[in-house]
């Protein structure tokens, strides 16, 4: 059963190949019943979001890591360098404009996963899935040891 | 000669650069704004179906998407020579209203309330929507949930907030149900809530702002933009209404008419070319399109609440407001009216019919859509084969049609601002400011911003730097 308070915001581009990994790992995230979000990219309006949450995981994809490997980083709004946000926001600007506009300041990961092929297709990688199955199985884990604080 | 570069110019939608050339003095003598990017849809496009180029060309802009759909899918209606069907109509209208509001709540609250509201002249670092936030965390979450609002209308009119496929050659995907209407019209009265919130703190602070009012490409132009059949705003569909610069109408004609009426020059040192009207030639018959524009051209908006914010607006600064700072007041008025005119179309019950979509085969070589995207009239002409393989497109962008006034814009607030041989952040800041307040859309199929680097140097006659100014990076 998924833990309540936490949400999943998996994000890139559908047609970029091994980009779209974040929004299929929300998507496999929301059939075990999280409260997962998919996007394109980050925009200021999830900030809202952001701030009712307890828990916040970001999923990504990422052309510098090695193929099927994951990245966790663990995300500090006070911590995060100032970042725009116009029409791109990073996982740190939406903490920061949650905690100033909302005053919410939700623990928050973001999980990196490394892909291969970013090019105009459809298609997710062997490399990409395997990353998309670690990344979930990261998600487990850091949301597991969010609530065993509680 | 000597010469500023402000590079890129920043919180406004794509890329874009201004040089000002200086003279002995210091005085400003002349300036020019360049687009630095190229789009190209217009060539790529043919060969491929008519009827993908809805799909195609939406990917044109992240912010307006709808428009480029509508647009192209009125000149794909036009080549099958379909009337779509009454509900398909009102959907579309309804969507279209969803995205203005959208795309004025990014406007007004992420690119241009950091000016507005912290000052011109605060510190840069701080002057973006993060500091708004720090300030003022009430209208950025205002903010936040007026652009939310009219994402959600488009997702669940259209399928999706960014690019959705909703809007069809022939009609709209799929027809509405009552839990839909319902769940937008519950949404509605915060949304219209905000929107009034909004315009009374802009008009509160309106008059902080007299030297950028008087200098912001306040100036006569002619006015475009499309008018219903009754003469008033319209934002789906209409004639086109050209208006000189002291409110007379010069030509109204059917947008099929347009390129009788809409030359188009080509500029040496920018991407964007330079829309004018023909009859008066280039560049004098330079004229304006976008929200200040429609208010000026329309007899009115059409709504109650709108109209009483137009009547206030034309008391305030006259039947025609020719300062561009008004586009953002301008703005404000259109986002109230969308929200209205879209709470009216909802209750139309005619909007829940199932029928939803014409089809029809190829019965037309030619067609053309017209519709008033967020920043202005645009405009979607394609030629076909007898197969219906796109042979030729001629795409106007709204920004386009402003590309003249843009430029004289910042030519005034040049000259108003910027002297000397030293530079000051805040001066500059006008320079891009009254860019931003035509609110361009220059990138269209970019959308990434993120942490923009502005580097300003002042060059001396020999090319040598006088003064620096940067930021980002």
């Amino acid at each position: 059963m998924a833990p309540e308070g936490v949400l999943i915001i998996g994000y890139g581009s559908p047609l970029r190949g091994d980009d779209a990994a974040g929004p299929l790992a929300a998507r496999r995230l929301a059939a075990r019943g999280f409260q997962a979000l998919e996007a394109h990219q980050l925009t200021p309006e999830l900030a809202e979001p952001v701030a009712t949450a307890r828990t916040v995981v970001f999923l990504d994809a990422h052309a510098g890591l090695a193929p099927g490997t994951v990245s966790v980083k663990r995300l500090d709004a006070r911590e995060e360098p100032l970042s725009l946000l116009e029409h791109y926001a990073s996982p740190g600007g939406l903490l920061r404009l949650a905690r100033m506009a909302y005053g919410a300041e939700p623990e928050a990961w973001l999980i990196e996963m490394g892909g291969e092929d970013f090019e105009l297709n459809h298609r997710i990688s062997p490399a990409a899935q395997r990353a998309v199955a670690r990344a979930i199985q990261e998600v487990m884990r850091c949301t597991n040891q969010e609530l065993s604080k509680i | 000669m000597r010469k500023i570069v402000i590079d890129p110019v920043t919180r406004i939608e794509g890329h874009a650069k201004i040089t000002i050339h200086l003279a002995g003095d210091g005085s400003v003598e002349r300036t020019q704004f360049h687009v630095t990017q190229v789009r190209g849809f217009e060539k790529f496009t043919e060969g491929r179906p008519y009827y993908e180029m809805p799909a195609i060309t939406a990917r044109i802009c992240g912010i307006c998407p709808v428009s480029h759909l509508l647009a192209s899918a009125k000149a794909c209606d036009a080549i099958m020579a379909v009337r779509i069907p009454p509900a398909a109509v009102l959907l579309r209208e309804a969507i279209h209203c969803g995205q203005i509001a959208q795309s004025h709540a990014l406007s007004f609250f992420h690119l241009s309330a950091p000016d507005l509201l912290l000052g011109m002249d605060a510190d840069p670092a701080k002057r973006n929507v993060l500091g708004l936030a720090e300030k003022h965390p009430e209208i950025a979450r205002d903010g936040i949930a007026l652009r939310k609002f009219g994402q959600r209308v488009i997702e669940r009119l259209a399928g999706e907030r960014v690019h959705p496929a909703g809007i069809v050659p022939g009609g709209v995907q799929s027809p509405l149900d009552a839990a839909g209407r319902d769940a937008i019209l519950k949404e509605l009265p915060e949304a219209r809530n905000i929107a009034w919130r909004t315009l009374d703190l802009f008009k509160c602070i309106l008059d902080g702002f007299p030297s950028e009012i008087a200098t912001f490409g306040k100036m006569p132009t002619m006015y475009a933009g499309l008018v219903g059949a009754d003469g008033n705003l319209a934002l789906y569909d209409g004639r086109i209404r050209f208006q000189s610069a002291t409110g007379a109408i010069v030509a109204e004609i059917d947008s099929t008419q347009y390129a009788d009426y809409m030359g188009e020059a080509s500029l040496t040192d920018s991407y964007l070319k330079a829309p004018y009207f023909k009859p008066l030639g280039y560049p004098a018959g330079i004229y304006r399109v976008g929200p200040l524009a429609r208010l000026n051209i329309a007899g009115c908006c059409g709504t109650p609440a709108a109209d009483v914010e137009l009547r206030e607006f034309r008391e305030r600064f006259g039947p025609v407001v020719d300062s561009s700072f008004h586009y953002h007041y301008a703005r404000l008025i259109e986002v109230i009216y969308c929200l209205e005119r879209l709470q009216m179309l909802l209750e139309m019950p005619a909007i829940l019919d199932r029928h939803v979509r014409s089809r029809a085969e190829v019965n037309a070589l030619e067609g053309i859509g017209v519709a008033e995207a967020p920043r202005g009239i645009l405009i979607h002409h394609y030629k076909v084969d007898e197969r219906g393989a796109m042979q030729w497109a001629n795409l106007i962008i709204a920004t386009g049609h402003n590309n003249l006034a843009i430029n004289r814009s910042i030519e005034q607030v040049s000259r108003f601002y910027v002297k000397g041989n030293r530079l000051q952040e805040g001066m500059l800041n006008r320079v891009s400011a009254v860019v931003r307040a035509y609110d361009p859309c220059l990138s269209c199929s970019t959308h990434a911003g993120g942490i923009v680097p502005l580097r300003i140097e002042l060059l001396g006659p020999q090319g040598e730097k006088l003064d620096e100014v940067t930021s980002g990076a």
